[in-house]
């Protein structure tokens, strides 16, 4: 696994506290009132960037090549951003404020297009206005940004959900002109005791500084502010004459994409700014207390009466082995609560379910059930109220997940494990359960969450446990296929194909949402990209719309011209169904670490009948690859000796053994070169030749 | 090959006011409930009879009725009422109408939607459903909008109606209609109504033609069961497929609204040059920016490719502003764009006009469809048929290119200040051959504008390596882009880098070789030459294939630039549209030693309408060279030779992986 390496800053509030504590209720109310209470709202001073231009160093001016990348078009210079908590008219809420100041360099006409043109999003309620802006031309003049260019467009709205952006292009851009820009963009996100502040562009940048005041004594008791910097190193907080706090980070590269990197959070360079009540605790204590808490919010909500009783006996059926029962009641609970955020639902169903739902308390396990209709959390309480009436040991678990920064106990807020699971009790163990998915596998849980720390709450001994990943096994791709190859190099036959696991959750996702008729459609594509020209007929899919069961596919392959005939032979892949199927890694460089989904297994048996009157030719297989812990790749090929002799030609490649999913940037030219053999052995060719 | 061209800067055309798409926003946060209890109209009644025949299982979704009314006051404001219904096939799809309209001239008067799931009654759905979207395309700012409703139903057998009323006040005479997108239509209807005296005439493009049913000044073309338009690889665009109307409208020469009917494309350049004209003034700045653009440039060549060269670097920025009153076609003065270095299409060639004016060089606004050469179609005078200005520069027969066009009226030199790449004496790919309007008062013509030799836009490649007893490569490659086959490799290096530049060769040679790595890389561009070559040092695992150390196998082609057209089904339903290009390959290979040629691939020498091949092969002194050269002729290639097209290209695609097998000495 990658480890991330962690520094916390931690700044005390350096103001005195009141009485009265702030409640998640005001805050949505707040953030409701945002748009409404704008006119009235009274504007701090803004801060002194906003006031006067920035002087220009004359290091700056003279500037010719970028710092930070040696090959960038442009680079910012400076990014300063004061985020400031702004009181509205009524002196009781507030919105957050980030003022914004840029200033960028142009090194050559690569950095002059891309930094020709400036947009910036936002999503109502929050708001951007005051934008102004000048460029510092190579000679010294100054071109001011004409505010009349400066353009608002709402680029989607409805209902009340608007998403808009500010645009502008900013005048007299050349090379070694500076541009400076600043905006005031007020937030709209209501979750705001949690601030991420991000450090990263599309240009590299010298250095970002953040500016930060906490939060009003009005609106925190007794909590303390705490930056926790991840992918950086932040400098300390720097307490500034005007009341705010610095902290800033250096020489930021531009951000770059890369197949199978590990999640945004744990790559790009952020900060999380978040407050935290009772000053520093150990870990230990904390997590205690948030186990205990969500254990006591859990017990009023799982309800257990008849009906849920009924349900239960139910769905487990004559399963009496606990994995049949758990995945009876998955399979039950995913028939009879639809997500609310499936694609599936309707936009009036989700609308009126919205409408309905309780204002002032979560939904018990029984109204749960009878709507038909939850939220991915509630979705697993009415799985724990089933699962407690099957006679299982239920707890409550807060899950980490992937796409956040890799969880550890030290990061010590909800904020950092969000998502809410089922742990049941297995015999000494707690088996943790996330039924919400409806593609994955009864007794899987989302890839996301594997590998990952859960919190089992519970009302004395809250524990953590560690989700295992799932075996390269478990997600499995077979394919079998017998097929007839002719002297003209047609090759046919029937093939099929079944995908379990993640693989499974993954051909789903693809082709789930279709009608049987589209998938088939699709499918028929998909397999003539790898056979130009072929008839793809008698395609059956099954359990595509059934998360306990295997996905499957059957078809019929007439793919003339497949295999190649020279003028004394024919030249074929054995391999046909990895044709054309590429390695993953072509860069020769990388940056980022890599990390593979989940640990997977693709074993594929093909029997190839020969044509009458060749025979192999100094036919030989390609050899196997032992890659170590994460896994193999293993090629084997016969051919029988009868007046119609078979080729057969089997081929496993495992991949992730042992949790090795993740690996370190360092060992990109190992990885590379394994998937590149991969690629190279699947094409593999064996020679026929005439009798 | 992508064209560093543009985006759309003129008027949007209206083809296809209304049609179906998803949009992300629209799956949100709905606080009211989705269906009303209007009153259900008779016509989403009587459509809701509408019995559909059996379609392939390709189709998704068929259009049972499709309307659009316009009714045209004297003033010139329009009134467009859409129906349309649709009903739902397979599942799958999100049904969204969608009604685009000008921001500032114009507005969404009422738009309603109704939903019939199978087995119930028709109910309305709520209004407060209809999102309003901006659709973007990378400009600034554009005043013209969409409103869109989502049906929220995903049963198949749904049917999904909607109605929605546009006003919009409009200086424009003309207006086109699509009769379907891709999926079927049963039944598609545009009508107009005219104030009384205006005449109008209509063009019915990929269709026959027919005549309009005309009752008082309400004129009415009508079209039944449209088939189902198949998306297929290297097809021409939709436009060139699906039936689509274009209406001119002819109000009396004295209408006090000043309306003017377009009848010849004399009249559509009469009445744009006094839009583009004015704007093109010299100033001050202008003058001494020409002037020192132009201290070192004698000849007059010399001269226009300096103000061109300064040009093509202004930055491409759209602000599109009062588009309804020809905004869209009206560019911003010369002498702004200059002191903001930027501006969009019309901007830029207004700018390049000015300072060639004052240097004594005269030249004319060319409007043209970007992106795709067979838009334009000359029966119908349209400025609406546009979306795109380059230039046309009087030059005397001392200039001699290939991208002058005699005649036109006088000599032009055609030059597209905003392709960033494209020097002067090349156009634009999708440029040439397409025909375009010389804004030239009542002087004015459409034009075709000149095609460049394949000659122009060669490939030349050349790899030489080594390849061991293990099959192992080492090679150099060398190749020279010249003209459009070198903008999009040299767009991509001047605006994402060298190092973008590394992944894209890196990612292409994967997908061709198998265990690629690619070492150094250098690359030249040669302004003058409208050329970049390209040095790269590649390895790659297992190129050749030993078989038991007896029989070698290997295939130079792999290393070819590329070329192929691969058709992947056996039949076909739309004509099939090649892009020109040249491509000449040597490659030679060093193969490891102790072994004998057993089989050679034998040359061939293909040459049909649609380009030609010429291939050999030779091993001598323990070097295999291959030596190809490869031409496809731009063409629109019509379905009846579809199999003919496939097998030339199986030819091609055969040669480039064609074996040569070596045995043991």
């Amino acid at each position: 696994m990658v480890i991330v390496q962690l520094q916390f800053v931690v700044y005390n509030h350096p103001m005195p506290m009141r009485s009265g504590r702030f409640s998640v209720a005001f805050a949505m109310l707040g953030a409701g009132i945002f748009g409404s209470f704008a006119a009235a709202q009274q504007r701090t001073l803004a801060p002194s960037d906003f006031q006067a231009w920035l002087a220009v160093s004359d290091a700056d001016r003279q500037q010719m090549a970028p710092v930070v990348e040696k090959d960038a078009g442009a680079e910012v210079l400076e990014w300063r951003v004061h985020v400031v908590d702004e009181f509205l008219g009524d002196n009781r809420s507030f919105q957050r404020v980030f003022y914004n100041y840029i200033r960028l360099k142009i090194f050559d006409d690569r950095g002059r297009e891309k930094a020709a043109t400036i947009d910036l999003p936002y999503r109502a309620p929050g708001t951007i206005i005051d934008v102004s802006g000048h460029t510092i031309k190579a000679d010294g003049t100054v071109v001011d940004l004409d505010p009349k260019t400066v353009y608002r467009r709402t680029l989607e709205r409805v209902g009340s959900a608007r998403e808009s952006v500010v645009s502008f292009a900013m005048p007299a851009v050349e090379k070694g002109a500076i541009l400076e820009y600043r905006w005031k963009q007020t937030e709209d996100d209501n979750r705001f005791r949690y601030v991420r502040l991000e450090f990263q562009r599309e240009f590299p940048i010298r250095r970002v500084t953040y500016f930060v005041k906490p939060l009003d004594s009005r609106f925190i008791v007794n909590e303390e502010m705490y930056i926790a910097p991840f992918n950086c190193k932040a400098s300390p907080i720097k307490q500034e004459n005007d009341g705010y706090g610095s902290t800033y980070v250096e020489n930021v590269p531009a951000e770059q994409r890369e197949t199978y990197s590990p999640s945004d959070a744990n790559v790009r360079p952020w900060a999380l700014l978040y407050y935290r009540s009772g000053g520093a605790k150990e870990p230990t204590k904390y997590w205690d207390e948030q186990g205990k808490e969500i254990y006591k919010k859990f017990r009023e909500v799982v309800k257990s009466d008849a009906e849920t009783k009924g349900a239960a006996v139910n769905a487990i059926g004559s399963a009496t082995d606990e994995g049949g029962r758990i995945d009876g009641l998955a399979a039950f609970v995913r028939m009879s609560v639809r997500n609310v955020y499936d694609s599936k639902v309707s936009n009036a169903e989700r609308a009126a379910f919205f409408q309905k739902f309780p204002k002032d308390r979560e939904r018990t396990s029984t109204e749960i059930l009878r709507s038909g209709l939850g939220m991915p959390s509630e979705i697993n309480t009415v799985f724990a109220a089933l699962a407690a009436q099957a006679g299982f040991e239920v707890r409550p678990a807060l899950v980490a997940d992937r796409g956040e920064i890799l969880f550890s106990p030290q990061l010590m807020d909800r904020y950092f494990l969000d998502h809410e699971g089922v742990a049941l009790r297995s015999g000494t163990a707690w088996k943790i359960v996330d039924v919400a998915n409806k593609n994955v596998a009864p007794g899987m849980l989302p890839w996301s969450e594997e590998g990952m720390m859960a919190l089992v709450g519970d009302s004395k001994m809250p524990a953590f446990v560690h989700l295992p990943f799932s075996p390269s096994d478990a997600s499995a791709e077979t394919r079998t296929a017998k097929l007839q190859l002719e002297g003209d190099g047609s090759l046919t036959g029937d093939v099929t194909e079944v995908y379990t696991g993640h693989r499974a959750e993954d051909f789903r996702r693809e082709y789930g949402l279709d009608s049987m008729d589209k998938r088939v459609e699709e499918f028929r594509d998909n397999v003539t990209k790898m056979f130009p020209d072929a008839d793809v007929t008698n395609i059956e899919m099954e359990g595509v719309d059934d998360p306990a069961k295997a996905t499957t596919v059957h078809y019929h392959i007439d793919a003339p011209r497949y295999a190649q005939v020279t003028g004394k032979r024919i030249l074929m892949q054995p391999n046909a169904f990895r044709r054309g199927q590429v390695s993953p890694f072509s860069a020769a460089q990388r940056v980022h670490p890599i990390e593979f989904p989940y640990a997977w297994k693709e074993s594929d048996t093909i029997t190839i009948g020969l044509p009458e009157g060749f025979a192999l030719d100094n036919a030989d297989a390609p050899g196997s690859l032992n890659f170590g812990k994460p896994g193999r790749y293993e090629i084997k090929m016969s051919v029988t000796k009868s007046d119609h002799p078979e080729l057969t030609y089997i081929r496993t490649l495992v991949f992730g053994n042992e949790s090795a999913i993740s690996f370190d940037a360092s060992a990109y030219p190992s990885l590379k070169k394994a998937f590149d053999l991969v690629q190279t052995n699947d094409a593999h060719t064996i020679a026929l030749k005439g009798n | 090959m992508m064209t560093d061209t543009a985006s759309f800067c003129w008027l949007r055309l209206p083809m296809c006011r209304a049609f179906l798409l998803g949009i992300a926003l629209f799956s949100a946060l709905f606080s009211t409930p989705a269906f009303a209890a209007d009153p259900i109209p008779d016509w989403v009644r009587q459509t809701a009879e509408t019995q559909v025949p059996s379609y392939s299982t390709k189709v998704t979704s068929v259009h049972l009725f499709h309307e659009e009314a316009v009714t045209v006051d004297p003033d010139g404001r329009r009134v467009m009422r859409e129906r349309g219904a649709i009903k739902l096939l397979q599942s799958g799809e999100k049904l969204v109408a969608v009604r685009y309209y000008d921001g500032n001239a114009g507005r969404i008067r009422d738009f309603q939607g109704w939903v019939l799931l199978p087995g119930a009654k028709p109910v309305a759905i709520a209004k407060n459903r209809v999102a309003d979207f901006s659709p973007t395309g990378g400009e600034v700012f554009d005043e013209y909008r969409g409103k869109a409703l989502e049906c929220g139903c995903n049963i198949p057998g749904s049917i999904f109606f909607w109605e929605v009323t546009e006003e919009e006040r409009s200086i424009f005479t003309q207006d086109s209609f699509a009769f379907q997108g891709h999926e079927p239509a049963m039944w598609s209807r545009y009508s107009v109504t005219l104030p009384a005296s205006w005449e109008a005439k209509g063009l019915l493009f990929n269709h026959a033609n027919i005549d309009p049913q005309v009752f008082g000044t309400t004129y009415t073309w009508e079209l039944k069961d449209l088939p189902f338009i198949e998306e297929e690889e290297y097809s021409p665009s939709i436009s060139a497929l699906a039936p689509r109307l274009v209406v001119s409208f002819f109000p009396p020469t004295d209408n006090r609204a000043g309306l003017q009917g377009l009848r010849d494309w004399a009249s559509v350049s009469t009445w744009l040059a006094p839009l583009v004209d004015p704007p093109a003034e010299v100033t001050s700045a202008i003058a001494a920016k020409a002037a020192q653009l132009t201290a070192n440039a004698p000849a007059e060549l010399d001269k226009i490719r300096a103000l061109a060269a300064f040009v093509q670097q202004t930055n491409y920025v759209e602000v599109d502003l009062n588009l309804t009153r020809a905004g869209g076609y009206t560019p911003r003065s010369a002498a702004d764009t200059l002191s903001r270095n930027y501006g969009d299409c019309k901007d830029k060639a207004t700018l390049l006009r000015a300072l060639l004016k004052s240097v004594g060089i005269q030249s004319h606004l060319v409007t043209i469809t970007s992106g795709n050469r067979n838009y334009v179609r000359p029966e119908w005078a349209s400025p609406r048929q546009f979306n795109h200005a380059i230039i046309g520069i009087e030059v005397s027969d001392a200039v001699k290119l290939a991208t002058v066009l005699e005649d036109a009226p006088g000599r032009l030199l055609i030059f597209d200040p905003t392709d960033r790449i494209t020097p002067v004496g090349d156009l634009p790919q999708s440029e040439q051959g397409s025909y375009a309007l010389i804004i030239a008062g009542a002087k004015g013509a459409l034009r075709k504008m000149p095609e460049l030799p394949l000659e122009s836009r060669r490939i030349e490649s050349s790899a030489n390596g080594t390849v061991d007893a293990d099959g192992n490569l080492a090679a150099s490659i060398e190749r020279q882009y010249f003209g459009q086959s070198s903008t999009r490799l040299r767009y991509v290096e001047k605006t994402a880098g060298a190092a973008e530049l590394k992944k894209a060769f890196e990612r292409g040679f994967t997908r061709a070789v198998g265990g690629t790595t690619i070492g150094n890389i250098a690359t030249e561009t040669s302004e003058e030459q409208n050329r970049m070559s390209v040095k790269l040092d590649l390895t790659a695992l297992r190129f050749g294939q030993s078989m038991q150390g007896r029989l070698f196998v290997v295939r130079p082609g792999i290393l070819a630039s590329g070329g192929q057209y691969y058709f992947r089904s056996r039949q076909r339903t739309n004509p099939v549209q090649l892009d020109a290009q040249r491509r000449h390959e040597t490659i030679r290979l060093k193969l490891p030693a102790g072994f004998r040629v057993d089989e050679l691939p034998a040359p061939a020498k293909l040459e049909g309408p649609y380009g030609s091949l010429e291939v050999s092969w030779a091993v001598r002194d323990g070097e295999a060279v291959m030596d190809q050269t490869l031409e496809v002729r731009p063409t629109v290639v019509p379905i009846a030779e579809y199999a003919k097209v496939r097998d030339f290209f199986d030819k091609v695609a055969g040669a480039q992986d064609a074996p040569i097998v070596l045995v043991k000495q």
